[in-house]
Order: structure tokens, then C-alpha cells, then sequence
């Protein structure tokens, strides 16, 4: 159930995260490869999807995507991050914050991958049916981080500064202050139908995207939608996706409380029945009294 | 209490676009046409039951075709369970090179793949029973670099021996997705093979496939195999010979 405290917030903002089991996963009785989370603390809030890639190949990815959350969590909670995010006097020192977050998340992640294998080594049953190609690496050791594999999404919204940071699939949209849905980070053209790039790739730091307001007036979030790709892969097309976030937003505006949320989560099933099939996680902030 | 979210979201099925890419050329006058129609026309009402039935997706049925320039005889991809085949005639050349610059405009997410969201690859089923008129190499360089053209599904059928082999590979990627036939039986048998297993595999969700592995790629395997397979058993029976 989701806590009905729509207007307490420290950090000017509200942070909420789902995540659900896609409607194919049920039925072939697989786990949910997505994993998500959400922060709210006194400096800002936060929230984290990570879709884990699936499949054969990548068959410890739903470990992956709850480690990729850990790491995001355990960074951003980091006191020299808290620190130097309270102290930022201008935008232009954002970059180098982001650089050294995404620098420590991908960090992290890895450490939790190799402290993974070490408590529980990989068996040949988990080897049975993955790709010719995939054994041949894992057999020599070589990325064996692939086998955790996952996207990740993560923002970070205080009173005075937010970003974002992206690595693979799934749409990160801001509703803004002049009420614009928009997509600021930018889109990776690798991330083509079912290619998506990961935290396990070797060039990961490079192959990250990030994105943060530089005009507080125009560009600062209202509200911050977060969704793996279970999410956008059920609209036909971008403007879709925004009128669905819109809808979320009308009805929070509506309310006053934090039952559309309630029934998004309860809803968020029945969106992977009748779209993608796909898990679903779905991360929110938004800024209750600017709604 | 109904959720509020309940017939207040616009969900959209997944789509998988097959594409009928089909050479109108003055020499695909008379029975070979005339079986291609028929044939086509026969196999719709099967494409729509497996779009129907279909969790994974829906199909949309988009055709082209392609004689002296080429004409999209869909202006959008339409669903299956709209669609009905247009009788093609036959005339002018065998301009190939036009028909790749049009598949090639039209594989974008601002034109037909504009519902790319949570979309499949397409499936790309050429037909033709001659050699190319044009100068279709440039055209067909420049197709093989499209995303889309490159992750779909592609299968050319080679109508008599007229048809050369080695372009449709060319087109294909590789020989093992061309199919020669030789008799009307054997056409509308393929063409009725190919659209309906194009369609099954294509409209499939393997639910794998990130991280760099190649989904495209591995349907596009699936489909070779099933061509070997019936290659070696089912073509060409029937008496007329083109």
C-alpha cells in the first residue's frame, strides 16, 4: 500500500517507485529482471529503475538490476556525494558530480558482481541453454559481468538542483515548469529494439547519458517520470507515453493524495497484460504543492 | 471499484510489420501474376488469424510494388485485420534499385516504423522473376545500412530461372533465404509458407535478446532453417513449368 502523506516532504519533493512482473514472465514462469527504488531525505529525492537483460545469457541479470539499484542507492546516500550536493553554488559544477557518480555506481556495481561469483560460484546448471558464443567467453572468464546485465535510470531532485543519469533503455520524461513533457536525456541510437547497452559493458562510463536543469525558471521538474522500457514498449510512440504520464499527473493534481499512485501500482499489471508483456518499473518525484 | 486507470490509458499492442515486395514487371505477366494474386489473396485471412491469436503482437501487412519505379500500394502499414489484397498487374521493367530506395524511405521511425515502440523487426518477403533493369546497387547499399532493414527477417522467392539468384541474395543477405520455384503450385505454396512463418516467427517474442545478443539475428536463423526444410521436400510439384 502506498502512504497516504501527500504533502510531507523534506526536500520540496515526493519520491515513489513499482515495480511489477511482466504479464510473459508470469506465464513462462520466469522472475522479475527489473528492480527499482526511491530515497527521500532532507537534501532531495530520489528514485532508480534498472531492467535486467533477461534471457539465457544473462541469467543472473535479475541480480544484476537489484544490485544496480543498491549502487545507485548507496552513492547518492554517500555523505561526500550529500555533501558536495548541498554545497553545488552553480550548475557548471554538476557535470564533474555526475562524472564521479556515474564513475562510483558503475564501481559498485562491478564490486557487487565479483563479491557475487565469489559467494556463489556459477554452476553448470545455470549454464545449460545459454548461446554457443556467451559459453565460450564465460567458459575463458571473460565478461562475466554480462551475465548480471542491466539498464539503469536514475534522477535526483533537491530544491535547487536535479539531474539525471542513464545508461540502456527506457525513457526518463520531465514535466517542467512551463508544463512540457520532454526527454531531456539524451537517446542512445544503440539502444535499438531488443539491443540495449548495459552496466556490463566494458565502456560503460562512456556509453552513460546524463541530463540537468540549467535555467532553474524553464527547465526545473515539476515532475520526474521514470519507466523501463515494460513501460514504453506499451504506447504507440512517445506522445502516448506522455499522455499517460499526464493522466498520472491530472489525477495527483485532482486528488490532493497519493491514491492515484495506489492505483497505478495496482494498475501496472494490467499495462504489461495488455502492452509490452514486459516487467514493468516505474520511479516518480514530484513536487506535491507545485502541481 | 474500477482502477481509474482502467479505459483511461491508450495500451498498444506490439506490431510486426510483414512487407510483400513484389516485382509488377512486364515478364510476371500472365500465370506467374495471376498465381501470385491468388495466392496472396488466400493467405490473408491466415496472417489476420495469427495476428488475432497472437499475445505477442499484432501484424500489419504493408506491399510494394515495383515494376518500371516503384508504388506503395499501402500508404501506412495496415493491420492485418484490415487489409485485403489489391489485384497487381504486370508491366514496364524491373526497377529494384527503386524499390530499395522506397523500402529504404519508409524503414524510419518517421515513416512506416513510427509505432517503433515495443515494435518487432519487420519481415521482408520479395518476389520477383528477373534481373534487376536498373542500376540497383547504390540503392541497395544504402538499404542495408537502415537499422530496420537490417534486423528484419528478409526471404526472396525466385519465380523461374529467369530470376537471378544472386541479387535476391544480395537482397537477403545470404542464398539460404532465396527459394527458387519453378511451377504456379510451387509459388503460391511458398508464398503461403514464407508469409505464414514470417508472420509466426517474426510476431514472436523470445523474451531474450539484450544486452547485445541479436534477437533479429536469431529469427532470422529460424527462418533459414525452416526454408531448408521445406526447400528439400516441398517445391516444385505441378506439371506447368515457367
Amino acid at each position: 500500500m502506498v502512504k497516504d502523506d501527500f504533502f510531507e516532504t523534506e526536500s520540496g519533493f515526493k519520491a515513489l517507485n513499482f515495480s511489477c512482473t511482466g504479464a510473459s514472465h508470469i506465464k513462462n514462469n520466469t522472475v522479475c529482471q527489473d528492480a527499482s527504488a526511491s530515497l527521500n531525505t532532507k537534501w532531495y529525492s530520489a528514485a532508480v529503475v534498472c531492467d535486467g537483460h533477461g534471457g539465457e545469457d544473462y541469467f543472473r541479470s535479475d541480480r544484476g538490476s537489484k544490485m544496480a539499484v543498491d549502487a545507485f542507492c548507496s552513492c547518492v546516500t554517500d555523505k561526500a556525494f550529500v555533501k558536495r550536493f548541498d554545497k553545488i553554488e552553480s550548475e557548471s559544477e554538476l557535470p564533474d558530480l555526475i562524472s564521479q557518480l556515474i564513475k562510483s555506481i558503475i564501481f559498485r556495481w562491478n564490486t557487487a558482481v565479483e563479491s557475487d561469483l565469489n559467494a556463489d560460484p556459477i554452476t553448470e546448471d545455470e549454464m545449460q541453454g545459454i548461446s554457443d558464443k556467451s559459453r565460450n567467453r564465460y567458459d575463458l572468464g571473460e565478461n562475466l559481468q554480462a551475465i548480471y546485465g542491466t539498464t539503469l535510470i536514475g534522477f535526483v531532485c533537491g530544491k535547487r538542483r536535479c539531474f539525471g543519469v542513464q545508461i540502456g533503455d527506457g525513457k526518463c520524461v520531465v514535466a517542467n515548469q512551463c508544463e512540457q513533457m520532454l526527454q531531456p536525456i539524451p537517446w542512445d541510437d544503440t539502444c535499438f529494439l531488443n539491443v540495449t547497452t548495459s552496466l556490463s559493458d566494458e565502456n560503460a562510463y562512456e556509453e552513460f547519458r546524463y541530463w540537468y536543469a540549467q535555467n532553474l525558471d524553464r527547465d526545473f521538474p515539476i515532475a520526474v517520470f521514470l519507466g523501463t522500457d515494460g513501460i514504453d514498449d506499451s504506447f504507440a510512440g512517445d506522445e502516448k507515453l506522455h499522455d499517460f504520464y499526464k493522466l498520472i499527473l491530472n489525477n495527483l493534481a485532482k486528488s490532493k493524495t497519493m491514491q492515484p499512485l495506489e492505483e497505478l501500482r495496482e494498475y501496472l499489471p494490467t499495462l504489461s497484460l495488455q502492452g509490452s508483456n514486459d516487467d514493468i518499473s516505474f520511479g516518480i518525484i514530484f513536487d506535491p504543492n507545485g502541481l | 471499484m474500477p482502477n481509474i486507470y482502467d479505459g483511461a490509458v491508450e495500451v498498444a499492442r506490439r506490431t510486426m510489420t510483414l512487407f510483400f515486395v513484389v516485382d509488377a514487371s512486364g515478364s510476371m505477366d500472365g500465370s506467374k501474376m495471376g498465381t501470385l494474386n491468388a495466392a496472396v489473396e488466400e493467405v490473408i485471412p491466415e496472417i489476420r488469424k495469427i495476428s488475432g491469436e497472437n499475445a505477442d503482437a499484432a501484424i500489419k501487412i504493408a506491399v510494394l510494388e515495383f515494376s518500371s519505379g516503384a508504388r506503395w500500394i499501402t500508404p501506412a502499414p495496415m493491420d492485418a485485420e484490415d487489409f485485403t489484397w489489391s489485384f497487381l498487374d504486370a508491366d514496364g521493367l524491373t526497377d529494384l534499385g527503386e524499390a530499395c530506395k522506397a523500402l529504404n524511405e519508409k524503414l524510419s521511425r518517421k515513416a512506416f516504423m513510427s509505432d517503433a515502440a515495443g515494435s518487432f523487426a519487420p519481415a521482408i518477403f520479395l518476389l520477383s522473376d528477373g534481373e534487376p533493369t536498373d542500376d540497383y546497387k547504390p540503392e541497395l547499399e544504402k538499404l542495408k545500412q537502415n537499422n530496420w532493414f537490417r534486423k528484419a527477417i528478409k526471404v526472396a522467392v525466385a519465380i523461374g530461372d529467369d530470376a537471378n539468384r544472386d541479387v535476391l541474395g544480395e537482397f537477403t543477405g545470404n542464398k539460404e533465404a532465396v527459394l527458387t520455384v519453378h511451377t504456379p503450385e510451387a509459388l503460391a505454396k511458398m508464398i503461403r509458407f514464407v508469409s505464414v512463418t514470417a508472420s509466426q516467427i517474426g510476431s514472436k517474442s523470445t523474451g531474450v535478446g539484450k544486452g547485445g545478443v541479436d534477437e533479429a539475428a536469431n529469427k532470422q536463423d529460424e527462418m533459414v532453417q525452416k526454408l531448408g526444410a521445406v526447400q528439400e521436400t516441398d517445391i516444385d510439384d505441378g506439371d506447368l513449368e515457367w
